[in-house]
């Protein structure tokens, strides 16, 4: 038996020298999240407002354009959870934080990051931030949370494809290409509006109290929170279904209405960006998030 | 705990160890598979180890009960007590809103609004198939075809044997309680073949069947946004993603049974090799079939009585076994195909016609029998439409969505390299698979004879593919069962 066992371990032997090469080589590469961890760790004092939430405000919401220090601390499917994660375990730090500006798009209320195929992502927050997550134990490795494929593709974009895991600047602003290329708006639009509709809405009252908590947790903090539904492009504002918009709008309506720290304020339609403003249907490009971003700082200034 | 999970790979190897090098007298090791299997299945919820707790509680008892009393009646009604409990907690948990939603609908077909209320029931993982493999231990101690156990801890062992637990094989008492009374030894070849049934099963499950998954789930989410020859491609891509899904999991449960010396019976025998579709229900999820036949068929008069007799039980059995799946008109409808192909084959008694393995003796099939496996192929993908479809308007939406104008076009997949290289991975499988017809498993005897360093490239090459495409855990199909 004790044969065997050896074989066995001689076996695994190469399989995991290789895993842990290449974890070694990710970790060492510079990424967003250790970033942001280490502007929240080093620099928190100086930021007046937070900007929270996912993609739509991670590439729609720049702090270079506010008045105040800003800081975007939105990730890539980041779920409202993961946003009250961060506002808790951050709160010593942020010690002049007046406003927050946190996302209610179109999927917010019926999506959490764990839940989602996206759950890999939770590594990140566990390898590289203090956040306190719900994780589980492939969340404490690269190669185990991504597998080898999406592993070796992480090496490729860095190494051969000039696209760097580090995509934001030193404000946490996402970079993002002027547009994709060869993208049909239209067809892009009606596509994200589909994979945006959700068939069930069980995590509807469970994400409207996590943004109550939010709201309350800043509340005791003296803190204002402006709830934001961004801009999107016209193709993907036609093809939402009414109740899923409804349901936000309500949402937003409901939270502006029963808390004196919040507002909300939905862009969805009301900024009458342009085709050049938009990165892909439901996300902006730096230009159109300037034009976002300087509205949301009058609105914050007032 | 799912298979194909990292917390599975940290959890085998460690209860193997505590297996055969710390808990080495038959008590401890049954008691160490007990608490191994409880925590197996509280990983994904500890609230319904209860059930299992109950239905083991139930079913040993009443067991032992059975024997004790001298009058038939007395066994009948404590059999009956059984089943009821049993069936009880399996109904109330799977089909309570099934019939709720269906009581409403007929209701309100009359004018007559019941609106009785639905609960927030979570279906327990597995509780279909620990279901089943309980009450196949009460009924064959009333059939006098076993005697009940007294050693609880073997018993209890029997019941929630994490290897199978969840999604089968169904194993019966006769075969399988046996295995945890009498000591087990270490056996190199044994746990060697185990090893390599597990690394096929992983391999049909992550690389096949979670690959289909995602050309199948995009077609049969938004069918309107492919054309008819795409559709057509989904349709065969479901039908393998599901038999490497299910007879994978099957792969790895029964190696992983070998790696603790136990032995369990085989689920699946090549299925879409089958020639017909009698003998496809031979081949496929075969310890379901036995049971429906042992404990629902032949109780009802099998073929024995008239014609008109015969069918009726067939159509139960089909019907009954849909329902098993799951509480949708999908699976009934699903479930009336194979009853009407079966009753076909039954009517011109050609249902007992295939009981060998295809061509046996050559590579190469014949014209002929190429010709009935691809029928009964196509037969059953047709069939898996209404398996896998929420329910029926998107199953008959998606069949005429196939049988359009664009069916004679090339099928726009999207990302092509991915269906491409889909496409090779089954013709591996295919090909693999034919090749090893007559073992046990795909591996069972490949590379055996080639020397060891190309048998252990073959290892890492499988293990490699299973680790590149390892990117989100996707669920077993059948653990919604």
């Amino acid at each position: 038996m004790k044969g065997f066992i050896k074989s066995i371990i001689l076996f695994l032997i190469p399989i995991v020298v290789l895993a842990i090469s290449l974890e070694i080589r990710i970790r060492h590469i510079p990424n967003s999240y250790e970033l942001k961890s280490e502007y929240l760790e080093n620099k928190a004092e100086r930021i007046e407002t937070l900007i929270l939430g996912s993609s739509h405000s991670f590439y729609g919401i720049n702090p270079k354009y506010f008045t105040a220090p800003a800081f975007n601390m939105s990730n890539v499917s980041q779920s409202p959870d993961v946003d009250l994660a961060i506002l808790k375990s951050y709160e010593h730090q942020l010690t002049n934080l007046k406003t927050v500006v946190i996302r209610l798009s179109y999927d917010t209320l019926f999506e959490q990051l764990k839940l989602s195929p996206e759950d890999w992502r939770l590594k990140d927050y566990k390898l590289y931030t203090n956040v306190d997550l719900d994780y589980t134990l492939k969340h404490n490795s690269e190669v185990l949370a991504m597998g080898l494929k999406q592993s070796l593709e992480v090496l490729k974009n860095e190494y051969f494809n000039n696209t760097p895991l580090l995509n934001c600047d030193s404000l946490g602003f996402g970079k993002v290409k002027s547009q994709l290329k060869t993208i049909d708006l239209d067809n892009a639009g009606r596509i994200a509006a589909k994979r945006h509709t959700i068939s069930s809405w069980h995590l509807l009252h469970k994400n409207s109290e996590v943004f109550k908590k939010i709201i309350e947790h800043c509340n005791q903090r003296h803190i204002k929170v402006l709830v934001v539904t961004p801009p999107a492009y016209k193709s993907y504002v036609n093809n939402l279904n009414t109740n899923q918009v409804d349901k936000m709008v309500e949402t937003g309506i409901y939270l502006g209405e029963k808390y004196e720290n919040c507002s909300y304020h939905n862009f969805m339609t009301r900024l009458n960006l342009i085709h050049s403003d938009f990165y892909d249907a439901d996300h902006l490009n730096s230009t159109g998030a300037k034009k976002f971003s300087l509205i949301l700082n009058s609105l914050i200034e007032n | 705990m799912l298979f194909n999970s990292i917390d599975f790979a940290i959890f085998l190897p460690l209860v193997f160890i505590l297996y055969w090098f710390v808990f080495k007298t038959l008590k401890f090791q049954n008691v160490l598979l007990i608490c191994a299997s409880y925590v197996f299945y509280a990983w994904w919820d500890w609230r319904f180890l209860s059930l299992i707790i109950t239905s083991t509680l139930i079913d040993y008892s009443i067991g032992l009960a059975i024997v004790k009393q001298q009058q038939q009646k007395f066994k009948a009604i404590l059999l009956g007590l059984s089943i009821l409990l049993n069936l009880g907690i399996l109904g109330f948990f799977k089909y309570y809103n099934f019939f709720i939603e269906n009581f409403n609908d007929a209701f309100l077909l009359f004018g007559k609004p019941l609106d009785l209320n639905y609960l927030n029931i979570i279906l327990p993982i597995g509780i279909s198939f620990y279901t089943f493999q309980t009450m196949s231990y009460t009924i064959d101690v009333y059939r006098e075809k076993i005697k009940p156990t007294t050693h609880f801890i073997a018993f209890a062992s029997f019941i929630c044997f994490f290897p199978q637990l969840v999604a089968g094989p169904i194993e019966r008492a006769s075969n399988f309680l046996p295995q945890f009374l009498k000591k087990r030894n270490f056996e190199i070849i044994k746990v060697k073949d185990g090893l390599r049934q597990i690394l096929w099963g992983l391999f049909k499950k992550m690389v096949i069947a979670d690959n289909c998954a995602i050309f199948v789930d995009a077609f049969f989410a938004n069918p309107d946004a492919y054309n008819g020859s795409a559709l057509l491609l989904g349709a065969f891509l479901f039908s393998f993603q599901i038999y490497c899904d299910f007879s994978g999991y099957t792969d790895i449960a029964i190696g992983t049974s070998r790696l603790f010396g136990f032995n369990l019976k085989r689920n699946f025998n090549y299925p879409y090799f089958s020639r017909n579709i009698a003998e496809f229900w031979g081949r496929w999820h075969i310890s379901l079939t036995n049971w429906f036949r042992d404990y629902l068929y032949i109780p009802l008069g099998g073929s024995k009585g008239s014609k008109s007799k015969t069918i009726r039980n067939i159509v139960i059995v089909f019907i009954i076994s849909a329902l098993w799946h799951g509480a949708n008109w999908t699976f009934i409808f699903w479930g009336i195909i194979h009853a009407f192909l079966f009753i076909t084959l039954w009517l011109t008694n050609t249902n007992q016609k295939y009981k060998n393995t295809p061509t046996s003796k050559t590579a190469i099939p014949q014209f002929k029998t190429l010709a009935s496996i691809l029928t009964t192929f196509f037969l059953t993908t047709f069939a898996w439409l209404f398996f896998r479809a929420n329910d029926l308007n998107s199953a008959f939406n998606y069949i005429t969505s196939i049988f359009s104008e664009s069916l004679f076009e090339l099928p726009r997949l999207g990302d092509k390299n991915k269906a491409l290289l889909v496409l090779i991975v089954i013709s591996f499988l295919i090909l693999t698979e034919w090749n090893a017809r007559n073992d046990n498993h795909a591996l069972e005897k490949l590379g055996l004879n080639w020397k060891k360093h190309n048998r252990y490239i073959f290892y890492y090459s499988l293990i490699f593919a299973i680790f590149y495409f390892y990117e989100t855990q996707q669920q077993f199909i059948y653990f919604q069962f």
